[in-house]
């Protein structure tokens, strides 16, 4: 499966609102990479510009906000 | 012959040894019995729910359609009241009787209930199943005061359902602090400022009495040991859980505080494997009996006992747990086994960051972050390397963590 390619300021976005549709994990259900990357978007950190394979376009990962993925 | 595996329980550590004794074994008749009424759902998620931030339909993860595709037999709403181990057989609550090749119980917890007077008032909420957070959302979307008890990882998910929802709560706490046997006091204030910010009063030295009710039997208020009478419109209690092995009663399946398995999750009876939070399970990183209540956990537990299922002693559970807590500004995490030890390090970095971490025999065996996670994945990686560096504490506190910086390790 090819990675999607996500640019730093684009990959990332927090909501208030989450689509009874969207796939919602927590934080804690991420695998180590999308973990790390996750606590680096957060930091404002580098972030790699590929997104971990556990995290797809539309998906929400509920850390300290609901984060949107581009 | 067809090989049979019965796996009881379909929270994450049965529903992933589903999936893995289907990829493992194709041809084999899988079924999965749950007393619940609902597929697996996402039992992280359903504190988002009761806070009223996420709707419902997110949580359900599979959906009756997942077993059919996968060819695995579930049966919800069903009780097993008895097994037989020297039969390879359960009973259920409808006197059928179910063969078994190879059995997983993965039958989880029920909250314990507080040992004081009219503990099981209307408006007084365990949390542990979807119906519980339900019933929780409900209470607090109409009440206005809350009392909540436990002041551990469970407990503080109440305090925040509390905080989401516009309650006045009070947090009862029978120590000096939130979580005392992983944190320092001064550690603990960080999460203390936080319930505050958010409308929950933590009172220490606190605890409940009894708790009183009106002329319906609906809870109005809790009295801690000290005579304090704190009124509430609802109470969330979370004490700790009680290992759902009635089934195993009456077997030789060895308990101690949980299903006693070893690194391949196989009890102390042939053929019969348990996984998730009601093990106690032979920790190869520590080198010695843990237990652990994490998603994450449950789940490689689950995954394993089903390899082991196929192919006994084919995998082994060597695995660092997790857990986080996202309810405020800043990130909590705690990992390994932050509550044993018998040496530890802590550092305070601002009124929002904090680390500390427990060392056995100069080793990590644990720890918890605020605030910054990033260190995580290096403390990890050093626990389960089990890599000696107790003596290197300093280094292990510098705000920018680098496991470079670490001295080689000596070779013995």
């Amino acid at each position: 499966m090819s990675q999607s390619v996500a640019p730093l300021e684009r990959s990332l976005s927090r909501v208030d609102r989450v689509h009874p549709s969207a796939r919602v994990r927590h934080f804690d259900q991420l695998s180590e990479s999308a973990q790390e990357y996750v606590i680096a978007w957060a930091s404002d950190d580098a972030v790699p510009n590929v997104l971990p394979e556990d995290l797809r376009a539309d998906d929400v990962v509920v850390f300290t906000d609901y984060l949107h993925v581009a | 012959m067809t090989e049979s595996y019965v796996i009881i329980g379909d929270g994450i550590a049965g529903s992933s040894a589903a999936e893995t004794l289907r990829e493992e074994a194709p041809d084999a008749d899988i079924t999965v019995i749950t007393d619940e009424g609902e597929a697996l759902y996402n039992r992280i998620l359903i504190k988002e729910f009761a806070k009223g931030k996420l709707p419902e339909a997110p949580i359900s993860i599979h959906d009756e359609s997942w077993y059919d595709e996968r060819d695995v037999e579930l049966r919800l709403n069903t009780h097993v009241k008895n097994l037989d181990p020297d039969a390879h057989t359960l009973e259920t609550h409808e006197e059928e009787v179910i063969d078994y090749d190879k059995l997983l119980v993965a039958t989880g917890g029920t909250p314990t209930q507080l040992p004081v007077d009219n503990s099981d008032a209307e408006g007084i909420h365990h949390f542990w199943t979807f119906q519980d957070a339900r019933r929780i959302k409900e209470s607090a979307e109409s009440g206005e005061k809350a009392v909540i008890v436990g002041a551990g990882l469970l407990g503080i998910d109440l305090a925040a359902i509390s905080g989401a929802q516009d309650i006045e709560a009070k947090y009862l706490m029978r120590g000096d602090a939130w979580w005392r046997y992983a944190l320092s006091v001064e550690g603990a204030e960080i999460m203390h400022n936080a319930m505050r910010d958010i409308g929950v009063e933590p009172v220490f030295g606190s605890g409940v009495d009894h708790f009183e009710t009106d002329d319906d039997g609906h809870v109005t208020a809790a009295v801690d040991p000290n005579g304090d009478r704190f009124e509430c419109d609802w109470a969330g209690v979370a004490i700790g859980l009680n290992f759902n092995t009635e089934i195993l009663q009456g077997t030789s399946v060895k308990q101690d505080g949980g299903v006693v398995v070893d690194q391949h999750m196989q009890s102390s009876v042939d053929d019969i494997y348990a996984a998730g939070d009601l093990t106690r399970f032979y920790d190869t990183i520590l080198g010695e009996y843990g237990q652990n209540g994490s998603w994450g956990s449950a789940k490689e537990q689950g995954t394993i006992a089903a390899k082991n299922m196929v192919d006994p002693e084919s995998a082994e559970f060597r695995w660092v747990s997790s857990y986080s807590i996202t309810h405020f500004d800043f990130p909590f995490l705690s990992f390994g086994h932050p509550t044993i030890g018998d040496d530890e390090v802590e550092k305070k970095y601002s009124d929002t960051e904090y680390r500390r971490l427990a060392l056995k025999d100069g080793k990590i065996v644990g720890g918890v972050l605020i605030g910054d996670l990033a260190p995580q994945s290096a403390y990890k990686r050093l626990m389960k390397e089990e890599r000696v560096v107790g003596d290197q504490k300093e280094v292990l506190m510098q705000k920018k963590f680098d496991p470079d910086d670490l001295a080689p390790t000596q070779e013995q």
